[in-house]
């Protein structure tokens, strides 16, 4: 048996430390590329939805290398997320591949810790749940260095040092091996960031920018053309209130991490206009947007993949958020067909316009 | 007191029977249904809508214009989940939310929740609660909802002895006889949808009626019973969780299977996500059964009916050719 996992973000460092953990052969697809992209879209459905597309092509590069497991998370609803992995599984059955999946169920907690059964390699719940949850510390580590990455490019005067940097915190945090290592990681990049050089500006002159919508184009930088950097690099402070860890708690918990995440916040600000739960991030989309309006932000960047169920709901009420809070939302839409220039193009439009916004004549 | 029934999704296209039934037994309520689709209420939907819904959204949203400002009142439930472990598309949703900002911010919407799996009551209890708005007693709503669920579950059975549904939908409307498609010819194809689709002529461009024409004689997914999908469906170990997926998924796995199946049409809309993924296991039951004429098409609204009629010509070409391979053998 050798695991593979399609690709989410980060997932696979935090994947890396449980499937070591349980002794497990695996192989961590290659990084998302245009590879993967045009394998995906072959034997995909034409109308699927771009990461199911991107997942399969995760898939079948990994399967070129030897892997015949699939882990993957299954169930949950109303978006098509929880049912890419039986339609993956068939697909791959028809090309004639010999491969299982084994599910993670988002369903219930029960099936959840089965599954953690299936693949335990006779190691104890214990062990795996201790090395779960470090995968998820480092998860957390990795979100706080792009935190300050975030805020460092939108202050700093060489804000292309802040990616670096970024870069190499994240190799290292993937490498390191115990909990100490990972605080005393965070520890220095905090140092290294305060240390870059400051551009001569004040807080309130700089622009701010949140980015929400589907959580799987907002992680992956190869599908959004790494619109976090861009706007920092065009001196925009960003503020993301999408993140793998805050998804991974709402799915595999039923309240016992934190009493009150960010999703129920957003719940509570989206309530004037979409009362429910739609599925996916939905809810988050709207909610954070209202709040951040509130909060004085400049403009949102809405992303989601092309015919994506949740955010579509989400677009049609961000048109009345934009409206009533009065803030600036760009909606960008991503598929296989999206180009670099033309989202780059529309990204730097929008800034020109919200910092005349800010700065009337 | 005017109550709006928008002519859209199930609300119409399956549960007409029991809004009627229901609306029209309590005193004093007129029962009003919006038109039936044309290029007006399409044209207003498109625009009020962002470009990727899907066309039964943009349909929707031009039947909530219509009646918009024609009624005191209008009953548009949150569907959530019709029943316990599987749910609505996330479309059905955000419905009553989305019809707020694209249609009219001041929309007088009726919108109880109907979501079984977090304990909220399904549909009936929204049509409880609605009553209760328009301030009724509990004697004359619980009156009103058994006569909406007697004629639910006639429709129920007439269309499961194979009656054509639309006919029966119009039946209940207009209060008059069911009458039969006039023709109906001699091959046994069956359609594979979703009813708000297929039975919106106008939206399907007359895809049964021309089915009709070229010598059907149809049966949809509407005649297909609950026992039947569920035992279709225990043949996948994850069957979908969409309410309407798993009778779509179930109806093409029985079909497929029967012996005096012609041939099977799928038909989606453009743009809809469950049945994106939908497609590919049902392509993959249709590749077992080679010997069973099938065709998927995806409608939307710049679908040409040329081009709808060249696709369903060609189709039933093939089930009279692959006929006359059988009695050739």
């Amino acid at each position: 048996m050798k695991l593979t996992f399609p690709h989410m973000g980060n997932m696979y460092i935090a994947l890396r430390v449980l499937l070591d953990a349980l002794g497990r052969e695996y192989i961590v697809p290659p990084k998302t590329s245009k590879k993967t992209l045009s394998l995906g879209v072959r034997h995909s459905p034409e109308t699927a939805c771009l990461p199911l597309k991107l997942n399969l092509g995760n898939m079948l590069e990994a399967a070129e290398t030897g892997a015949d497991s699939m882990l993957v998370i299954g169930g949950g609803g109303p978006c098509r997320f929880g049912y890419y992995g039986t339609v993956q599984e068939q697909i791959l059955k028809d090309l004639g591949y010999d491969v299982s999946f084994y599910y993670f169920s988002q369903d219930t907690r029960e099936d959840f810790i089965n599954m953690f059964k299936t693949i335990s390699n006779g190691r104890s719940l214990l062990r795996i749940w201790q090395a779960f949850k470090f995968g998820l510390r480092k998860l957390a580590a990795i979100e706080r260095i792009e935190g300050l990455s975030r805020q460092h490019r939108a202050f700093s005067s060489t804000p292309k040092k802040a990616t670096k940097l970024q870069e190499k915190y994240l190799r290292a945090i993937d490498d390191a091996g115990g909990y100490w290592k990972v605080r005393r990681l965070e520890r220095l990049a905090k140092r290294e960031y305060e240390a870059l050089p400051r551009r001569e500006v004040t807080e309130e002159s700089v622009l701010r920018v949140g980015i929400v919508g589907e959580l799987f184009v907002v992680l992956e930088s190869f599908v959004n053309f790494e619109i976090e950097r861009r706007l920092g690099e065009m001196g925009v402070f960003v503020r993301r209130p999408v993140s793998l860890s805050a998804w991974l708690h709402h799915k595999m918990t039923t309240g016992s991490f934190s009493d009150k995440d960010d999703r129920e916040t957003a719940k509570e600000f989206a309530a004037d206009y979409l009362a429910y739960d739609a599925g996916g991030e939905s809810v988050v989309s709207v909610g954070q947007s209202v709040r951040l309006a509130r909060e004085g932000y400049d403009g949102m960047v809405h992303f989601m993949p092309f015919t994506c169920m949740p955010e579509i709901v989400a677009q049609n009420i961000l048109t009345r958020v934009s409206e009533e809070e009065d803030i600036p939302i760009l909606t960008l839409i991503f598929d296989e067909h999206t180009a670099e220039a033309g989202i780059v193009t529309r990204l730097e439009a929008f800034v020109d316009l919200i910092s005349r916004q800010a700065t009337p004549l | 007191m005017r109550l709006g029934l928008p002519r859209i999704l199930n609300l119409y296209h399956r549960y007409l029977p029991l809004m009627a039934g229901f609306f029209r037994a309590l005193p004093g309520v007129e029962l009003v249904i919006s038109a039936p689709t044309n290029k007006d209420i399409v044209a207003r939907g498109i625009a009020s809508t962002v470009d990727d819904a899907c066309l039964p959204l943009k349909v929707a949203f031009g039947h909530l214009h219509e009646l918009n400002g024609a009624v005191d009142r209008i009953f548009l439930p949150r569907l959530v989940s019709l029943e316990p472990g599987s749910s609505m598309c996330p479309k059905f949703i955000g419905l009553p939310d989305m019809a707020k900002s694209c249609v009219d911010k001041q929309l007088p919407l009726i919108a109880p929740v109907a979501d079984v799996n977090r304990g909220r009551g399904g549909l009936l209890e929204t049509l409880v609660t609605a009553g209760k708005e328009l301030g009724f007693e509990e004697s004359v709503i619980e009156q009103a909802l058994s006569r909406g669920e007697r004629a639910q579950a006639q429709y129920r059975a007439d269309c499961l002895s194979g009656k054509d549904p639309v006919a029966l939908l119009k039946a209940i409307e207009t209060r008059r006889e069911y009458r039969p498609p006039k023709e109906e010819g001699e091959l046994n194809i069956r359609v594979i949808g979703r009813s708000y689709l297929l039975f919106d002529t106008f939206a399907s461009l007359g895809l049964m009626e021309k089915l009709r024409r070229l010598g059907g004689r149809l049966l949809t997914n509407e005649a297909v019973d609950h026992r039947t999908i569920e035992r279709e469906l225990g043949r996948y170990q994850r069957p979908p969780y969409w309410t309407l997926g798993r009778e779509i998924l179930g109806a093409a796995s029985y079909f497929l299977r029967q012996a005096d199946t012609d041939g099977v049409v799928f038909v989606e809309p453009f743009q809809c996500g469950p049945a994106s993924l939908l497609l590919t296991l049902v392509e993959a039951i249709a590749a077992e059964h080679p010997d069973v004429p099938f065709t998927a098409l995806v409608l939307d609204e710049h679908t040409g009916d040329a081009g709808l009629m060249t696709r369903l010509e060609a189709f039933t070409d093939m089930i009279y050719r692959s006929r006359m391979h059988r009695e050739v053998k």
